[in-house]
Formats: C-alpha cells, structure tokens, sequence
C-alpha cells in the first residue's frame, strides 16, 4: 500500500508523510530565501536584511560581466569532465568487486572507500607537492628520464587537467557508494535473457544492464555534476593561485574579501545560476525516472547475482585497483606523513630524514583545542548520520511512492539546496538561530553544527536512497499490504530491509563527510563547538606550517578510518543477525505448516 | 682630602643608584598598577575569550602562562575565526548581544567595519599602560605589533652575494617562474601609497613583477611552504613566519628591501563583550614590557630598541616606514586593490 493511500493525519502518516516533509522545509526553506533574496540586496557594505533597498545591480555586474560566462563554461567543463572520469572509474570497480569473481572483493571494496576518509583539501595540498611543475616529487623523478626544455614539469598540477584529475579521484569514493547498491541489487537473469537470445556480452551490457542501471549512474552524474558547480576547496588549493577560476572560487573570494565586509549578495547572484543549472538537473532526473518500475529490479522473485569470471584478467583488475589507490591514497597519505614528520618542507633527503620527529603531533595533542575538537567531532558524526539517512529515507520513499506531489516538491527541495553555497548555507543558519529568540540556545553549540551538516547532506543521501528505493518492486509491499501488514509492517519487515544496504553506505558516507566538513564547521565556529575540520583550516588558512596541518589531517583520517571500520562491522553483524532472524522465521512457518525447514 | 673626595663620590654614586633603581621601579609599578585595578572584576569575570589565528600572536603557550601566573583565576580562551569571517559574525551576533569573543588581533581594515557600527569598546590606553600606544578610530583599535611583511629567500639555492637587494632586483631574470608572489599585493603597495615611487614607475613595477611568470600565492603558510621547499627560491613572507622557520633549521633569510612596511596589528574589545574587563586587563598585559617581550620571543612585537625586529632591522640596515593612520592603511589597501585587478589572478579568467 503506497503511502499516498494513508490518512495524513493518522498517526503513521504524521510520521511518515508530514514530519519529514516539516523537516525538510525548515532546514532548506531559510537558507533559500536569504539566497534569493541576498541576491536583490546591495551587501557589498553591509550584510544581507541590513536595510538596504532591493536592487537588481548584483544581476546587472554579473551578466554584463563577459567572466561571468567564460566562468560558466568553465564551470560546467570542469563538473562534467570530473563527473565523467569519477563516474566511469567508479562503474568500473564496482562492476570488478560487484559482478566479477575478483579476489579479495569485500577488502578491495573497503580500500577503495579509503580515500574517502582524507579531506579534499589535504589531497589537495599532497598533489600540489608531488606535482608541482618546479619541485614535485614526481616531477623531480621524472626529470631523470625526461628533460623538459624549460627545465619545469612535466606535469603541473596547477592547471584545469590538474584539478580534473584530483577532484575526480576524490570523487570515486562517494560515487562508488552511491551506485554500488544497484549494482549488487541487479537480476541477473535479464542479462541471461539476453544471452540467450544471442547478444554477446558488449551488448548485452549496453542494451540491457546499462539501461537498467541507468536510475543509479544517472542520480550519482546529476548530483556530482551540480556538486561540482559548487565544490570549492581543490579548485582553491590548486587552481585560484594559478588564475583558473570557476564559480566556486569566484563566490568564495566574493566572501572572503581582503578587507571590508563579505557581499552575500553578490554571491547570492551567482548561486542563484547555480541554482537554475540545479533545477534543470532535476527536471531532467525526474523525467528519466517516472517510469520508475521499468527500472525496479528487486522483486519477489529470488535471484543469485551471478559473477563473470576473470580468469587471468584478474590480475590487470588488481593492477588497476592498485593504480587507483596509488593515485587516490597511497600518494597523498605518503606525502603528508612525511611533510607530518618535518620541522618544515623539504625535499626527501638525508639531511631531511635527520630532522623527522614527532614534535608536530605532539604540539597538535597538545593544543588546548584538541580534545574539544575531538569529542564533537566524535559525537556529531553519528547523530548528522542517523538524522539524514533517515529523513532521507522517509523523502526518498514518499517521493517514489507517494501520490501527491507534496512527497516529489519535497525531494526538489532537498536536490535544489545543494545550489546554496556552503557560505551562504552557513550565514543562513547563523541569521535563523541568533535572530529567532527560541532557537538561540542552539547557537554555538554542536546541535546548530549537526542541523547545518543534515541540511548540507540531504540532497546526496535523498538520491542515493531514491535510487534504492527506485529499485525495488512495488509488489513486494503491496503483496504484505495485501497480506494484512498494517504500515508499519510493511515498512520494516520488507522496505527497509531492502534498503538497509544503501542505507548503510548512506549512513557511512554522510558520517565520514561530517567529520571532514570545513566550510561549515567554521562559519558557525565557536570555542565550544570547535571540530577537528574547522581545527584543520584554521591552521591552513594562516594558523601554523604544513607540518601541523598534515599532523591533523592524518589523525583526522585515522579516527574516520576507525569509525568507517567499526561502522561496516557493525552493520555487517546487523546484517547476519537480520539474515538469522529470517532463517529462523521461515523454518518456524515451515514448522507449523508441517514442512521442512528450507 | 682624598678620604673626603672619596666620600662625596660614595654618596653621590649612592644617591645616583638610588635614583634609578626609584624611578625604574616608578616605572615598573607604573603597568603594574594600572592592571592591578582591572584585576578584581577581571577575576570575577574568569576567562577572556580571544580571536585569533595563532596563539603565538599573544605570546603562546609561554605567554600565556606568564599572563596566568601574574593574575591567576583568569583563563585564556581562543577562537580561531579568519580575519574574512570576523567582523560580519561579530555584527550579527552583536544583533542579539550573543557575542561570543571579547577581544580580536587583525588590522586595522578589518576592525573599520566594526568601528563603523560602533561595535568596539572605547578604551583610554592609559588605562591599560603607561606605554606609549598608537591608537586608532579613536582609541577603538590599539597597536600591538609591527607587521613586517617583505621578501624572503631560500639560502639553499640563493647565496647572499646574490640576493635580491632592492625591490628593481625582482625584476632579474633569473627569478622567473621562482618567485613567489602574493596576488594581493600587500608587500609592494606602500610603494605608492606612501608615495615612495611615482605612478609610472610604480605600475611599470607592478607589470614587469606579473611578466616574471611568478608562482602565486594568497596565504602566507603557503608562501612559506613554497619557499622552505625550493619551489621558489625568493618570494614574499613575514618577518615573524621566516624567523619561525629559522628557528626549525629551515634554509631561508628574510630581506628588507627598503623600505619594508611595518603594517599596523591590533587588537580591540567589543563593547558587547561578556568579559570586557578580563579582556581590557588581557589587551594591557599584551601591551606592558613583559607581554612586549613574551610576543617577541615569536617575533611579533614592535620595532622598539630591545626587541628582536629593531635588532634585525638594524643590523639590516633597513629602512621602515610606518603606517600611522587609518587613512594610510585605507590608501594602501586600495592600491592593493588595483595591483589584484592588474594582476588579475585573482579576479577570473584574465590570466
């Protein structure tokens, strides 16, 4: 029985259908409308709501401006070319771990989440040491072979391919979560359908699996694509300093002026484009998905995926697990362990290797801050995880299920926030929590830090739920419906076990991404509600050397390394223990029908 | 006679001594005194919350452990806000009188904005010192530190003889694609706006620098990195940053090309601060002798006789100039502005 068909205004419904849908407006609804209407205030001398009166001159200097439009283009090359690379190595190691017989394929999955636990920008930062074209590490290398005839690169990691390709690589982990599920949901007897009326395997992938997988590719394009229009901390690091601008960095430099105040409004202009290319994104999603059960793979019907074998391909499969680690981990870990260990940077050497001490993480452990910083960290993780997977999940459901358009307004809602720049999110929820009286005990404690990291991930964890949710037959609930389930037995005894995996990966993701959330962390920082990011880019930003930068970092990834561990352990026991329940259940029913257990 | 004369000089010697000893004490206790009398509502208010980037800015861990000792019951607290973030955060809380920092170091462009709405406490340096304080926006914003911020190079790959000497120097050849610059200009603007150079050599300079292909940068930690690493072998950088760096074996020497710019740094209370006077009592340790010479173990103090940058700069045999008013901080922020248009790496897709 699909949502739709309960009273609103039972008690399930309250649950189900309103309670995430107030949630929702209340998180995004705010940060949207300073956004619109920022961008019709004159803020370049005050703040947005200051009094000033509504003005069109922010549009009229960013549209009679010709960077404005170089900077789009720029801007959408940039997403789509990150998009695309991180996309297309993505399908390919889950295709490897989900669908192929490679060894190792539960510990090659967590290596290729690994990445996910270094913040961008200490990628960033590692890259921009190893391949900087005067004295990369790898340049330096590589100078042995080859000679460039200006005596520089050859490779320069301060160039737009530069930024590309880190962005890219740091992208694959999220992405991988994001369509790992379908691909593991996946029938494999349509494949074998179409084996059997003669198509080889090329096309049998691109006529049939491609398209089925399409939901899943297509949500994880559309929301990196828009991601990328607003990500901004790898085009900061490598781009800004080098002139290549995109829109990202344009809006933040508008917020961070050398002196005088940030013009919100401005920047408010130029998400508000931002936020047009968002709205087309999600048209065109929705378009694709409407016929949302030619799409549905799970079904009653019971199926084994089966797994191509490799053979001696296998060992290229490593190989190129193994480059992509290299590249996404292996690298920039080495490097910043190193500049970690290091009074300052320098080159590899003897005389270097003289000076390594651990006086960078011992200033780091003893810093006043450290250990608040630490045990919020520790506490918002979790509770930003649980409160977005879960309301994304309600939208997700009621989106695909639901019959009123109130449930698909609700997940444009969500999709389109992520349009709002991670500034103006920020100064949003400080106007909202300082100026509404009831809400100020909020205000500088970690609770307006876990708000505005649930608002910030309910767009990734809605389309990555609404890709699982896609996936799944609407017979399979109708059947319990039928069967007398009342709701709530429906949704936990058939929908959310199904969905409990990409919930998981969800719920992983979202809590990682907490704990590496910078932007935010600092624009409503205060000395209680300090967390180990904003610790990080306090200390980048004009704090301290790169050594106590890369000493943080790598315990940052290391706390995150544990929790992701401790997270796929845990649910992986819930898993067996779900699968154990069920066994037991079926042979009880077995039992009393006078069968055999099966 | 000789036993007289010898008398005469004891006691004049004695006297001499005695009169020193009484007005250095004189002194001493003048300071001294003064916080004293913020103490006790000091104490009751129990911390001072301070912005700032870099503890070592007050003095660090040392400092501040000095500062606890002489008036203990008195914690010291940071909040590290960027200097961008700072003022809109302060006038949005000062909205609802939520704010949640007492007193902040920045420059003075920054405070303007707060200066502007009335945000900060006035306060009569006399108060808080029997220095002699430089104060702006009328006695809103006090001076703590000179701020010099110049050229650096790394001594691995550049020898003395052959260090760059005047600002024209930059313009060698050898230092394309290896100097680090500053895309915001800070480090040559006193050029102009303390009408050092004339315009039309001014902008010629300003080119010339951008036709050196230079690696950019807008942090000083990533200038430094760059430096200390060899990526450049000249580039921008603080005095007190080098002398960070020095002191950790790195192989870089600071340059005062004359004349270096001491930029004002300092420090200011909010009016609506929760402990304002742990922060007055706070602000006028940073400004005694002793705060003086905490901060200058971390090179960030003023260019007085006694402290390491007046030592430095003399024996440098440097040329400072100083910015005495808001009005020539304004000046040289805008002409920073204009070299960040020029250059444009930092205004879009120019470059």
């Amino acid at each position: 029985m699909a949502p739709g068909g309960w009273s609103k205004f039972s008690l399930s419904g309250f649950v189900l259908i309103l309670l995430p849908a107030a949630v929702v407006a209340y998180l995004v609804l705010p940060p949207l409308l300073l956004l619109v209407v920022s961008s019709f205030d004159s803020t370049a001398d005050q703040l947005p709501l200051e009094g000033g009166a509504w003005t069109l001159a922010n549009y009229v200097l960013i549209l009679r401006s010709a960077e404005t439009y170089l900077l789009f283009w720029r801007s959408l090359a940039y997403a789509f070319a990150t998009v695309t690379i991180a996309l297309t190595v993505s399908a390919v190691l889950v295709w490897m771990i989900e669908r192929t017989d490679l060894p190792g394929r539960g510990v090659v999955f967590g290596l290729v989440m690994l990445p996910m636990a270094i913040p961008a920008m200490a990628k960033a930062i590692g890259w921009s040491l190893l391949a900087n074209p005067n004295v990369g590490l790898i340049n330096v290398l590589l100078r042995n072979v080859y000679e460039p005839p200006d005596g520089f690169g050859p490779l320069n990691i301060y160039s737009l391919a530069g930024i590309i390709f880190v962005s890219s690589l740091s992208h694959v982990p999220s992405v991988t979560l994001m369509i790992a599920g379908a691909f593991r949901s996946f029938d494999p007897s349509l494949e074998e359908a179409g084996n059997m009326a003669g198509a080889h395997w090329f096309q049998t992938q691109r006529l049939i699996s491609l398209p089925m997988l399409k939901p899943a590719l297509f949500a994880a394009f559309i929301y990196y694509f828009a991601y990328g229009l607003e990500d901004f901390q790898i085009p900061a690091i490598l781009g800004m300093n080098a002139g290549i601008h995109v829109f990202s960095t344009r809006i933040y430099l508008a917020t961070h002026p050398a002196s005088g105040l940030p013009d919100f409004g401005l920047a408010s202009g130029y998400s508000m484009l931002l936020l047009l290319v968002a709205m087309v994104l999600i048209v065109a999603y929705r378009r694709m998905v409407r016929k949302a059960g030619s799409f549905a793979v799970v079904s009653g019907k019971g199926y084994r995926p089966s797994r191509v074998r490799l053979g001696g391909w296998k060992y290229l499969a490593l190989g190129l697990v193994g480059l992509y680690l290299l590249l996404s981990a292996v690298l920039p870990i080495l490097t910043l362990l190193w500049v970690s260990l290091q009074p300052f940077v320098s080159a590899p050497s003897w005389q270097a290797l003289s000076r390594m001490s651990g006086a960078n993480y011992i200033g780091v452990l003893q810093k006043g801050q450290f250990q608040t910083a630490l045990l919020n960290t520790l506490m918002i993780a979790p509770l930003v995880a649980t409160a977005t997977m879960g309301l994304s999940t309600l939208v997700a459901w009621n989106s695909d299920r639901g019959r009123s358009r109130g449930g698909t307004f609700v997940d444009f809602l969500t999709f389109i926030s992520m349009a709002v720049p991670t500034v103006v999110l920020g100064l949003a929820i400080l106007f909202v929590y300082l100026g509404v009286p009831v809400l100020r005990p909020v205000y500088g404690t970690i609770w307006i830090l876990v708000i505005a990291f649930t608002t910030r991930y309910l767009t990734y964890a809605t389309r990555l739920m609404g890709a699982a949710v896609i996936q799944i037959n609407k017979e399979l609930e109708e059947a319990a419906d039928m069967s007398g389930a009342s709701p709530w037995q429906v949704l936990s005894r058939v929908t959310v076990p199904l969905l409990f995996p990409s919930f998981c990966n969800g719920w992983l993701w979202v809590a990682v991404s907490s704990v590496r959330e910078a932007t935010l962390a600092v624009m409503l920082q205060t000395p209680a509600n300090i967390v180990l990011a904003s610790l990080i880019w306090s200390q980048w930003q004009e704090g301290g050397g790169y050594g106590s930068v890369a000493a943080l970092t790598l315990l940052t990834v290391g706390l995150t390394s544990v929790l992701m561990l401790a997270a796929r352990i845990a649910f992986s026991l819930n898993a067996k223990l779900e699968t154990s329940r069920a066994t037991a259940r079926d042979d009880a029913t077995q039992a009393r029908l006078g069968r055999e257990p099966a | 006679m000789r036993v007289r004369s010898s008398l005469q000089h004891f006691l004049v010697g004695t006297l001499a001594a005695a009169a020193v000893l009484f007005t250095t004490s004189a002194r001493a206790a003048g300071w001294e005194d003064l916080l004293q009398k913020l103490y006790p509502a000091a104490k009751q208010e129990g911390e001072v919350i301070f912005n700032t980037e870099r503890a070592e800015e007050v003095g660090g861990k040392e400092g501040i452990a000095q500062f606890q000792k002489r008036y203990p019951g008195i914690k010291v607290s940071f909040n590290g806000l960027a200097g961008a973030v700072l003022p809109s955060r302060v006038i949005l809380e000062a909205k609802t009188s939520h704010v949640t920092v007492d007193t902040f170091r920045s420059d003075p462009s920054r405070a303007t904005p707060l200066a502007e709405k009335d945000l900060l406490l006035k306060i009569d340096p006399a108060e808080l010192t029997d220095q002699p304080v430089t104060a702006f926006f009328d006695n809103r914003f006090l001076k703590l530190s000179d701020h010099i911020t110049n050229f650096a190079y790394n001594t691995a790959f550049v020898t003395a003889a052959a260090r760059p000497k005047t600002y024209e120097d930059l313009l060698d050849p050898r230092w394309q694609r290896r100097l680090i610059l500053d895309a915001r200009g800070g480090e040559i603007a006193h050029l102009l706006s303390a009408h050092i150079w004339d315009e039309t050599k001014f902008w010629d300079f300003v080119n010339k620098l951008k036709a050196q292909r230079p690696i950019w940068t807008t942090r000083n930690t990533e200038a430094m990195v760059k430096l200390s690493s060899g990526e450049g072998y000249v580039g921008t950088g603080s005095y007190a940053a080098i002398e960070e760096l020095k002191s950790q074996g790195a192989p870089v020497e600071f340059l005062f090309l004359s004349p270096s710019l001491a930029q004002v740094r300092g420090a200011a209370v909010l009016k609506q601060a929760a402990h304002p006077n742990a922060a007055k009592l706070f602000l006028g340790w940073l400004l005694s002798p002793e705060g003086l010479k905490a901060r200058d173990r971390y090179a960030v103090s003023t260019i007085t006789p006694g402290t390491t940058l007046y030592e430095r700069a003399k024996a440098a045999g440097a040329e400072i100039t100083y910015e005495k008013s808001i009005e020539e901080v304004i000046a040289r922020d805008d002409v920073g502005t204009r070299i960040t248009d020029t250059w444009g790496v930092l205004t879009g897709v120019k470059n």
